[in-house]
């Protein structure tokens, strides 16, 4: 192929490397240095780059389940005896601030039957059947603690620490704090993500570097078959095939090279260039990441890709496991927005469980196979529960005093539940996890101080966790 | 929510430059870390100076001090003993806190601290040390109680103007304008010299995308060039700050400062639908060259000077309220005070920093750690805003909008929809239709495979349809007559939509049913839900039904299965349904009703006026509050009561003017241009110089506290604050002074001298290289390309209320899908523009007067992959390529994408690129190979970067 660089410019790029090596390492005042430490210096000054984390980390990404609306503890993961006594008597203690003041009423017990499974012998309701199989893997937190009654403030809260300011998300901590091993991905993604409820502040890296940003894989309104086409905005070039863009690429740099002679002492100018070459690989390989296709049936199977019920979430579960094999840091999988069942909880309950149930134990048990589960902490949780009390009779309101997730893998405790709810499922009893505290944990089985892990801005220094977060050990394996 | 300083800032603060009598730095971590925390957080509920819960009050350090003066904290050498832990361990009688039993950590942090001794700050900071003249390592926490010392005064934002005189230099060509002489007697000091003049055709790309954020075009290029007169580049200045362009590229700079956006942003992002009237306001100020004191004063009390006929605001002062009025706001938040205070937080936060470059928030729950700025401060400012509606109802109700009509023109063009809408409320009290739809659609949708295979077993097997239906198993029985207009519909072989079910063998055609009626069921829940966010828009908003938007209709195109079921109406879909079908279901009197009614609506909808009255997102004035101050920023804890007054600091040099009005804005605004307040004359003309130099004279445009940049020439800041307000706070004659300097007109060169002397280039030793915005990005496309359109102002979003959870219309609008200038484009919070978001645009929620540039990887495939830039890139290949010759081509595409002709090599290797593109690939024809030279261009470091 010509070459136009050496038409456009009369210095090859080898020599220019080596020069630009030499003039920064005078620039900085430490006499001559080598390439490779050179590219090391480069290292510490890209945020992106991997990092060791403070002390030895248990897990080394994150798959976080989110079921957007608010799935109701008391008839998933917490069964409540109390209630199935009293149902449609009072509640008899004071009630919180609740969303739907004025329409809840009575106690109400659970519609579903809870069964115990497992060699931990776990209750979980028969909403989750598949999930149940997996019990021993699970450590059920069921004494969560927020402080969003309405959902935008809860999903802020869940993700961002915070609903009064907008604040970096947890995957951007989380990349901020680890780096990432691959390249030619993004560090951060969220899969169908909720455009409501604070949307894209729910993975912004608010001010932290833009490049800790969550990449959104389309939207909770989008088909999976239109995501399919470009899964990443600008992903795909359509004017051009690779051979013919890889050509106009070097003639992108060719310019870049000859402008760059113009202006030797601009390093930010290499970094653009560079960040173009970065682009052209990622273009291949996250395409290659994306397609799901070549997986075998019994995968398919397994994820529940062959029933219009469970595609969707399917789908959304086995990309997560690829990404976690492409060493993709924080990855994020949305049931939106189903889960808010103010009314006609039994019937909606039901098919959102059944939408989600055989994925979510297909991806468990697919990690545990591949040897990922180890290494791998998944999450599942809604941004609160449900009030023991009904709303108009068959539904329930939100409830962010005391609700349940579960996680697995990525050293916690398998197969154990954590912290419980008062006799009603209305507030958290024993061992209370506040999402400072949740966030505290997360960032400590991924090895990270939250304590430390900071960032200046606007003068002080920030943190996930402001000035409150508490790790609870106990879930730790 | 309170809000805490973290960990860190209180580990920097033991380190700080300050004493405490007889406590070590350490002693004051740990009770900073250990203590203070837990008895701000978990105790001074009701342990107060106030309530004094058990006589004891955690809430002042004179309470901490005096609590350890009385024991309660026992003896350093048996912790466990104390009173204090005997309470948090749940051993004893008392057990605290009553919430529940503290973490092991935390108690442990605070046996450590008793262990310790229990130090504690006390009221005892010595006098403060003395203030360094403009360190930034001489920050030192204020005196707690807001007390504001002789230090404070003199810091150096808080002080009088200087009006420094220009200093005396030697090089005469340096000597003609103030600044520079500014300029180059600090670098002087430096032992550096400024960088050469820039060239002519750097200097007009340079001037062009500052003052209009668009390129220059071939023919300024050419008039600039052919312009020998020593005034050249003054008559480009001034051609560029009368174009309307400079409006929409400087008025993008105040709305980044003003966090503007077109929706609530917090939980269901409400449109804010009149957002885009405050946004063109904006615009029209900056290119009316409106004096900067009477922008401030209609942003902040436009309404109050629109009462008033004499002031001849009118209506603009009005939509220039938006600015307070469009901030983040939580409509489902249920806790209603803090729902209102958070609503004045936001107002104090931009007010504070867009004006008076400070940061007073902090002190909503304490006093301010580094500036003198105390609650009561904060609640003096609040005190202003609570007695302002943000509100109709001040906690409750939509947030206000205020018609730009008479009130009896607005009044009947509201009664006369209300009419129609109470009708529309009437039918739907008989007969909900769409909710009836729904209802219907639960039931069918259950049915539909079975509908399927049943009228397979018809059309197909030529089964009889009675039977068919009598024996199908179904959650619902089958109709006969519906199975017919299956049997009608399914047997068409030639409807796109049922290529799937045709092709399906008898193997799989119950699954491919079940697909079908997944299909519908996932369509039909998108569209009823749809509907129901634009009925409650509809029906949410005055005179709604003329700015709600048209109802939502089925997609064809996107949903063809259900259209063609539920939604056509000819050729009728199986589970069509009429207006009429639906009416008969109902008894015939009840039908009467309703059909009754219907007429009487749309003759309702008929009288009504249909001009649409201009309405505008406002503040107006409310009740007068009695403020007091909220103890850590609880609003159940009542403090102090406060004036509706400015920050006490600041009217150490201008005092505050009386109350009049109910919520004091007027008074706040005239006191903020008041000639002798020194700070926003200085914050706004360092805006201004960072809008030409990338970075201000002060590198934190919204902080000038202690935390805050120190200026890298006070004396010109002031220099320029002063001129600024003697030129009747006029911005364009700012622009002038600033442009027409050798300063401004300095190459961006520079050697390793002056890289290793002026690293940052704080001492502006060169012109400041600096990256375009993504608004200039994608102007500069769209007008390469030959595409832009220029027209101003408007809205691009009619609608109003809500969009349905899952609905693409809650992201903002794709930048891709208009030609219009890219300030133009509405913002919906939650969900900014991928492709802003890329770039660094920022938030749109809290105030931003600088952006931070980054470089990324995914911006890189904006530029090599986006749509928008493969036509624009394509539209100058067409423009080129009406040349004949091939250099004048390449040298029309250079001058369209970098402004400048190309030297030989790059000719050469331009034409060289576009032969081998040709040469090596069938399909690349000339236009393909021309696109794809353009595209490299426009994706050049050199496009996006301007010297």
């Amino acid at each position: 192929m010509m070459d136009i660089n050496s038409l456009i410019t009369k210095a090859p790029k080898a020599s220019q490397l080596s020069r630009r090596a030499m003039l920064r390492a005078a620039g900085c005042g430490f006499g001559f240095m080598g390439l490779g430490s050179m590219l090391a210096q480069a290292a510490e000054i890209d945020p992106l780059a991997p990092k060791s984390p403070a002390f030895p980390a248990k897990a080394k990404r994150v798959i976080f389940l989110f079921m957007h609306g608010g799935p109701s503890s008391i008839d998933t993961f917490d069964p409540k005896p109390y209630l199935i006594a009293n149902d449609g008597k009072p509640l008899p203690i004071k009630q919180p601030l609740t969303f739907a003041a004025g329409k809840t009423g009575a106690l109400m017990k659970s519609p579903w039957e809870f069964k115990q499974s497992g060699q931990c012998g776990l209750p979980v309701s028969d909403l989750f059947p598949h999930v149940r199989e997996c019990i021993d893997d699970l450590c059920v937190v069921r004494s969560m603690v927020g402080e969003g009654v309405d959902h935008g403030a809860a999903l802020l809260q869940t993700f961002t620490g915070t609903f009064t300011f907008t604040r970096p998300s947890i995957g951007s901590w989380v990349l901020y704090g680890l780096g990432t091993e691959n390249r030619n991905l993004p560090g951060y993604i969220t899969i169908k993500p909720a455009l409501s409820h604070g949307g894209a502040k729910n993975w912004s890296s608010g001010f932290l570097p833009g490049s800790v940003q969550g990449t959104a894989i389309g939207h909770a309104g989008m088909q999976v078959a239109d995501i399919k086409k470009e899964p990443i905005e600008y992903l795909i070039n359509r004017g051009l095939d690779r051979e013919q863009q890889r050509y106009e690429l070097d003639m992108i740099q060719a310019i870049n090279r000859k402008h760059h002679e113009l202006w030797k002492q601009d390093d930010e100018l290499e970094t653009r260039i560079q960040s173009f070459e970065m682009a052209f690989r990622m273009q291949a390989e996250a395409q290659k990441v994306f397609d799901v296709s070549k997986e075998s049936d019994a995968t398919k199977e397994l994820y529940g890709l062959n029933d219009p019920k469970t595609a969707d979430f399917g789908w959304q579960c086995l990309l997560a496991r690829r990404l976690a094999e492409n060493d993709v840091r924080f990855i994020q999988c949305t049931h939106s927005y189903k889960w808010d069942q103010h009314s006609d909880l039994f019937a909606k309950h039901n098919e959102n469980a059944a939408e989600v149930d055989k994925p979510i134990a297909g991806l468990l048990k697919d990690l545990k196979a591949r040897g990922l589960l180890n290494d791998t902490l998944v999450i599942w949780s809604g941004e609160f529960g449900r009030t023991p009390v009904s709303e108009g009779g068959n539904g329930r309101d939100h409830n962010p005093y005391g609700y349940s997730m579960w996680m697995a893998g990525g050293g916690v405790k398998p197969g154990t539940a954590y912290g419980s709810t008062d006799e009603f499922g209305y507030h958290a009893a024993e061992n209370r996890m506040h999402i400072h505290d949740f966030h505290a944990t997360v960032l400590a089985l991924l090895g990270l101080d939250h304590e430390k892990l900071t960032y200046k801005y606007s003068g002080r220094d920030f943190r996930l966790t402001d000035v409150a977060g508490n790790v609870h050990k106990g879930v730790f394996a | 929510m309170r809000s805490f300083l973290p960990l860190t800032y209180f580990a920097f603060l033991a380190v700080g430059a300050f004493s405490v009598r007889g406590q070590t730095p350490a002693q004051l971590e740990i009770f900073e870390k250990n203590a203070r925390p837990i008895f701000s957080d978990k105790c001074q509920g009701c342990h107060n100076a106030k309530l004094k819960s058990g006589g004891l009050d955690l809430g002042s350090l004179a309470g901490i001090k005096q609590a350890a003066t009385e024991g309660f904290f026992g003896n350093a050498s048996e912790p466990e003993k104390s009173l204090l832990l005997e309470a948090l361990s749940y051993t004893g009688r008392v057990k605290m806190p009553p919430q529940g039993k503290l973490p092991a950590e935390t108690i442990a942090g605070l046996r450590d601290w008793v262990a310790a001794g229990a130090p504690s700050l006390a009221a005892s900071i010595e006098k403060p040390a003395p203030e360094g003249p403009e360190s930034a390592t001489s920050v030192r926490p204020v005196a707690l109680r807001g007390i504001i010392t002789e230090g404070d005064k003199k810091f150096w934002s808080f002080r009088p103007l200087a009006h420094p005189v220009p200093p005396h230099v030697s090089r005469t060509d340096w000597a003609e304008n103030p600044i520079d002489r500014f300029i180059l007697a600090n670098l002087a000091k430096s032992g550096i010299e400024p960088a050469p003049p820039a060239g002519k055709t750097t200097l007009l790309r340079r001037a062009t995308f500052d003052l209009t954020g668009l390129p220059p075009s071939e023919k300024e290029i050419q008039n600039f060039l052919a312009d020998n007169s020593p005034h050249a580049f003054e008559t480009v200045v001034d051609r560029l700050l009368a174009s309307p362009r400079y409006g929409e590229r400087w008025g993008r700079h105040w709305l980044d400062v003003m966090r503007y956006a077109d929706s609530t942003g917090s939980d269901e992002d409400h449109r804010y639908p009149h957002a885009w009237r405050y946004r063109d306001y904006v615009v029209q100020s900056f290119n009316d060259d409106m004096p900067y004191n009477q922008f401030v004063r209609e942003q902040l009390a436009g309404d109050i000077l629109a009462a008033d006929q004499k002031s001849g605001v009118g209506y603009r002062g009005i939509v220039a309220t938006g600015f307070l009025a469009l901030g983040k706001k939580a409509l489902a938040q249920k806790d209603l005070p803090l729902k209102r205070y958070d609503v004045v937080d936001d107002q104090i936060d931009v007010t504070a920093k867009a004006f008076l470059g400070l940061t007073v928030t902090c002190a909503r729950c304490h006093d301010h750690k580094f500036d003198p700025i105390a609650t009561k401060d904060y609640y003096s400012m609040a005190a202003i805003f609570a007695s302002t509606l943000s509100y109709e109802k001040g906690e409750t109700g939509d947030p206000i909008q205020t018609p730009l009509a008479p009130a009896a023109e607005y009044a009947a063009f509201e009664k006369a929809w209300s009419d129609v809408l109470n009708l529309d409320k009437k039918i739907a009290d008989v007969i909900d239709f769409d909710k009836q739809a729904t209802k219907d659609r639960a039931i069918q949708e259950k049915s539909i495979s079975a509908y399927m295979l049943a009228a397979y077993r018809v059309y197909a097997a030529g089964e009889p349809a009675a039977q068919v239906a009598a024996d199908t198993k179904a959650d619902t029985k089958l109709d006969e007559r519906k199975l017919a207009s299956w049997v009608d519909y399914l047997k068409v072989k030639t409807r796109p939509e049922l290529a799937k079910w045709h092709a399906a063998g008898a193997a799989d055609r119950a699954k491919v049913a079940d697909n079908y009626q997944q299909e519908f069921h996932r369509a039909a829940y998108q569209y009823d839900q749809d509907v129901s966010w634009w009925r409650q828009a509809y029906r949410s908003f005055p005179a709604a039904g003329k700015v709600a938007g048209a109802r939502p209709v089925v997609s064809q195109e996107k949903e063809p299965f259900f259209y063609a079921v539920a939604a056509s109406e000819s050729p009728r879909g199986p589970f069509y349904q009429s207006e009429d079908d639906q009416l008969n279901t109902l008894s015939p009197e009840k039908a009467a009703e309703v059909r009754a009614l219907i007429v009487q609506r749309n003759e309702a909808e008929r009288l009504a006026p249909k001009r649409e009255i201009a309405m505008a997102c406002t503040v107006k004035e409310g009740p007068t509050m009695d403020q007091k101050v909220f103890l850590r920023g609880d609003y159940h804890n009542l403090g102090d009561p406060v004036q509706r007054t400015a920050p006490s600091i600041l009217r150490v040099n201008a005092p505050s003017p009386e109350v009049k009005t109910n919520s004091g804005r007027l008074e706040l605004a005239d006191w903020i241009v008041d000639l002798r307040n020194p700070i926003p004359s200085r914050v706004m003309a360092n805006r201004i110089w960072q809008g030409h130099f990338g970075e201000g004279i002060v590198r934190t445009p919204d902080n000038f506290g202690k935390l805050g940049d120190r200026p890298s020439n006070p004396e010109l800041l002031d220099f320029l604050a002063t001129q600024f307000m003697e030129n009747g706070w006029s911005i364009k004659k700012m622009h002038r002074l600033i442009m027409l300097s050798k300063t401004y007109r300095m190459s961006a060169e520079y050697d390793l001298d002056k890289k290793t002397k002026d690293p940052e280039n704080r001492l502006l030793s060169r012109f400041p290289r600096q990256r375009l915005s993504i608004e200039e990005i994608r102007d500069a496309y769209l007008a390469i390309g030959g595409n832009l359109d220029l027209a101003m102002g408007g809205t691009l979003d009619p609608g109003v209320g809500t969009d349905g959870e899952t609905s693409a219309s809650r992201i903002s609008m794709n930048p891709e899908s208009t030609n219009r200038r890219s300030i133009y484009l509405p913002l919906r919070r939650s969900n900014l523009p991928t492709l802003y978001m890329l770039f660094d645009f920022g938030d749109a929620t809290s105030p931003e007067g600088k952006r931070n540039p980054t470089t990324v990887a995914t911006q890189a495939l904006f530029v090599m992959n986006s749509p928008l830039v493969d036509r624009e890139a394509k539209s100058l290949a067409d423009r080129v390529l009406r040349n004949k010759k091939d250099s004048r081509r390449i040298e029309e595409a250079y001058v369209s994408v970098l402004d400048r002709r190309p030297d030989p090599n790059e000719i050469d290797a331009g034409l060289t690129y576009i032969q081998s593109m040709r040469r090596k690939w069938k399909g690349v024809d000339e236009e393909k190979a021309w696109q794809s030279f353009c595209h490299a261009l426009m994706a050049s470091n050199e496009f996006i970067y301007v010297y």
